[in-house]
């Protein structure tokens, strides 16, 4: 039980950590988000980022276009244009061959948000209609201080604008999600050795016991895996990025 | 004993010529990057200048427009385009640098000047191409990060021993960097300020 709670400690510190106002924008292009709605603002409710999630995950499940959303508080005095093209580069968001990501970038403190095009998708989504979305279907929303509802008429106007581009093959949510399972088996097997080295010490409560915390203890490991972002689990059967490319495609704007 | 002497040497040799054959590869295949990186480059100045001679255009035709600004474009453009580069050569792709560079600046005068025309300025067409100028700026300066990145890669096989004695063999010398334009390190200031 003391095991548990350790865990659980070190669980709610990371999180804190990560969610502290210094934000470095920096800091994360190191990182590997496994969700497609990034807040690192606290902006949008769970429900609103669940829906979003929901949205995006299935577009790249039929298509294998990705598009990113992403909230930040501020570029640290960085231009949006350039940092976006790093954090998506970094990313890899959108396939490796077809190069079919989009970012949706906003930094909500500098009220400036940008959209970046991976090399796939720039004759889908070319600047002048990524700068449309922007300042006629986002802007007016952000103005009025309603972001779910810019992000997503925005996001859904580019799934308007890309969505004939690209099918994906048919065994792509499979071969995502095998990477997925051996993730899950991984951690099983690590929350095994951790169960079964206490038992030794601990010698209190029968195996049955701890077999049944263990479900517990998964679910909130899979949870923080996906709270390394630094936001909170959306959930989802979101499989990674697929390191897509990104050449500087795409529009900026204000609000 | 002599066979073993012999052995020992074809065994030598036979390391040599795979190291000679992979390192060898290796510049190649550093060079072919290099090569498709500053394709990329070029592609993305033609690009912009393309986007400038279709800007020029409509500028023509809205007839009371100050000619001599124009004018020095079409003669920066004229220049820009006359010029083949050699990316081995530095002083040919200086000039390259130094003719688009100039393009760019001409052209910011031309745009400047457009301030004096705010039914201009405020027109749908506008917007279009102040969004076409800002994504080409933004691809050449990747295109341009992207090249000296893989210059890097290719130089430091070509000048680390003891890959560089295989370069030399072969011919293959360093290349130079595409340096910054004097006094724009970022995007130029291309702005509209359209509200």
């Amino acid at each position: 039980m003391k095991k548990l709670l350790y865990i659980f400690t070190l669980l709610l510190i990371n999180i804190v950590a990560f969610s502290q106002e210094s934000f470095d924008p920096e800091s994360l292009l190191k990182q590997k988000p496994t969700q497609l709605v990034n807040d690192f603002t606290g902006t949008l409710t769970l429900d609103q980022r669940q829906a979003l999630e929901n949205k995006l995950v299935a577009f790249d499940d039929s298509t294998s276009t990705q598009i990113a959303v992403v909230i930040i508080p501020s570029l640290n005095g960085r231009d949006i244009a350039d940092y976006n093209i790093e954090l998506s580069r970094a990313w890899g968001v959108g396939g490796k061959e077809s190069n079919n990501g989009i970012v949706l970038l906003i930094a909500k403190n500098d009220r400036k948000l940008n959209i970046a095009t991976g090399y796939g998708v720039e004759g889908a989504l070319p600047d002048i209609t990524a700068k449309h979305i922007i300042d006629d279907i986002i802007r007016p929303n952000f103005k009025g201080d309603d972001y779910y509802r810019g992000i997503n008429e925005g996001t859904s106007a580019i799934i308007q604008a890309v969505k004939g581009e690209y099918k994906a093959p048919e065994n792509y949510r499979k071969k995502k999600k095998s990477g997925t399972r051996m993730f899950i088996l991984l951690i099983m097997v690590v929350i095994f050795l951790v169960v079964s080295g206490g038992k030794g010490k601990g010698g209190g409560g029968s195996f049955m016991s701890r077999g049944g915390a263990m479900p517990f203890i998964l679910g909130s490991m899979l949870g923080s895996s996906r709270g390394f972002g630094g936001s909170d689990t959306a959930g989802g059967g979101f499989g990674g990025f697929g390191g897509g490319s990104f050449g500087g495609g795409g529009a900026s704007g204000s609000w | 004993m002599k066979r073993t002497g012999l052995l020992v040497m074809l065994g030598i040799v036979a390391i040599l010529g795979f190291w000679g054959c992979n390192g060898y590869n290796g510049l190649v295949t550093a060079d072919q990057d290099v090569k498709k990186a500053w394709s990329n480059v070029e592609t993305n100045y033609q690009r912009r200048t393309d986007l400038y001679s279709s800007i020029i255009k409509t500028v023509e035709a809205s007839a009371n427009f100050e000619k001599s600004t124009l004018q020095s474009v079409v003669e920066a453009r004229a220049k820009a385009t006359s010029i083949n580069v050699d990316i081995n050569d530095p002083a040919s792709l200086e000039a390259y640098q130094k003719a688009q560079a100039n393009l760019q600046g001409s052209f910011s005068k031309l745009i400047a000047s457009f301030e004096a025309y705010p039914d201009l300025k405020t027109t749908a067409a506008f917007r279009d191409f102040q969004t076409q100028i800002e994504g080409t700026e933004n691809r050449i300066n990747v295109a341009r990060q992207d090249y000296n990145k893989s210059i890097e890669g290719y130089n430091l096989q070509v000048k680390r021993f003891p890959k560089s004695i295989l370069a030399s063999i072969f011919g293959y010398k360093e290349k130079p960097f595409y340096k910054a334009d004097e006094g724009s390190e970022k995007n130029p200031d291309i702005k509209f300020d359209i509200k």
